[in-house]
């Protein structure tokens, strides 16, 4: 019969926790973390990168401010618009959610939805579905008008590095 | 010779912006948001990585938590414990040269090794989190950024401005070069003093060096305790009696004499 030590036994189990641990820490900031830096989430590798100029502050209200940008009213917009632009362009509803938290999954069928609509509105019923019919082409509408975003002006997820 | 290898690869690893000089292209600046494991300011107009105190005290000072930098110190922690310190930290190479100075040498007692600890609570986490703007960072004394930032932006502003010469030093610049000074002059008189009772990286290691993976292992058969590891060790304690204790910097001085080695047990 085979005795097993359990002190032998515990240390390589706490080194594959503590691996764990560690390497879920650097995981969950990379993919969830985000902080507002003058409205705009950034991830933790901007906010080290900010803080090592010290080009990022708490304010009053705790929220975080770059003063640099602030001080000089060109830049503030000129760093905003190239986001703005972005979000317009490829992903408007996965950049609606994820402030903090890395919940970015929740848009993504609201894209798809009327995707798989269009079978289903010209087959089944049209009467009824005449409101989808609309929506099935809205795809295609959707690229030129940049409206839908701009109405939701929630911050983009993605890290501008 | 390895390990001197190892540490002069990690200074130059740690200072690729030295490659500007011949590549003025070069963007040496994008890794700075990630900490190295190494003992190494930010500030150093060469530096690739970031100081993990340095982001540690920045952190603290917007009250939120670094899990990359926590992350990356506790995987390097949990692989080796102070592996870093002994084998690649340039703080610990000049330590190294500086003790070779011929003076008479002191030991210190072992109590002075939880100043370390106290720093790394007190002056990394504390007061940055609860004084914010509060001048008295670790970041502000630190005798490492006093060589690899200030003296080199100090010439370098003075050059941009009046080429050739270098007055404007402020008192605050004095204080560091003071504090750099009294360090230097403990380090000559104490092997690797600043490792054991001053720097908040090392105590973070230090923490991980009882379980790390990396490990000494001691050969009962071939050891007749003769004391030949415990001379050799540049921090003053008996590898027979206190392997793989906080205060070993991993070095492998000691497996000169055989009977201990190092390797993942």
């Amino acid at each position: 019969m085979k005795i097993i030590n359990p002190g032998r036994a515990a240390r390589p189990l706490g080194i594959a926790l503590l691996v764990i641990l560690f390497a879920g820490a650097i995981g969950y900031s990379v993919r969830s973390v985000r902080y507002r830096v003058d409205q705009v989430p950034v991830g933790e590798f901007v906010v080290t990168k900010l803080s090592l100029n010290h080009s990022i502050e708490r304010d009053s209200q705790g929220s975080f401010t770059n003063p640099y940008v602030e001080k000089t009213s060109l830049s503030a917009p000129s760093r905003r618009t190239p986001t703005a632009a972005k979000v317009s362009g490829q992903k408007p509803a996965k950049k609606a959610a994820p402030v903090v938290a890395g919940k970015e999954a929740k848009p993504k069928p609201t894209v798809k939805k009327p995707a798989v609509k269009k079978p289903l509105s010209r087959t089944v019923v049209p009467k009824k579905t005449q409101p989808k019919k609309p929506s099935a082409k809205k795809p295609v509408v959707r690229k030129p008008p940049p409206k839908k975003p701009a109405k939701k002006p929630s911050a983009p997820a993605a890290c501008p590095t | 010779m390895s390990r001197r290898l190892a540490q002069a690869s990690a200074l130059v690893l740690i200072n690729l912006g030295f490659l500007n000089i011949w590549f003025s292209n070069l963007n040496t600046g994008a890794l700075r948001g990630i900490c190295s494991p190494i003992f190494y300011c930010h500030s150093c107009p060469w530096a690739t990585m970031a100081c993990p105190l340095g982001v540690l005290i920045n952190f603290s000072r917007l009250q939120i938590i670094p899990f990359i930098t926590i992350g990356i110190l506790g995987l390097v922690g949990t692989f080796g414990g102070r592996l870093v310190c002994g084998w690649l930290c340039p703080f610990g190479v000049l330590q190294e040269l500086l003790h070779k100075i011929p003076t008479r040498k002191f030991a210190i007692p072992a109590r002075l090794s939880y100043v370390k600890y106290a720093l790394l609570v007190v002056f990394v986490l504390a007061v940055p989190f609860f004084w914010p703007n509060a001048p008295y960072t670790f970041c502000d004394g630190c005798p490492s950024s006093v060589i690899e930032s200030t003296i080199p932006w100090a010439f370098v502003a003075h050059w941009q401005v009046t080429p050739g010469m270098f007055g404007g030093f402020t008192p605050r610049f004095w204080i560091r070069i003071s504090i750099l000074a009294a360090v230097v002059v403990f380090v000559i008189l104490v092997s690797r003093g600043f490792c054991r009772v001053l720097c908040p990286l090392g105590a973070i290691f230090s923490l991980f060096n009882r379980f790390s993976l990396f490990r000494f292992r001691l050969t009962y058969s071939k050891c007749n305790n003769c004391g030949a590891c415990a001379k050799l060790c540049p921090v003053d304690i008996d590898p027979v009696a206190q392997m793989n204790t906080a205060e070993c910097v991993r070095c492998h001085e000691c497996t000169i004499t055989r009977h201990i080695k190092m390797g993942i047990s």
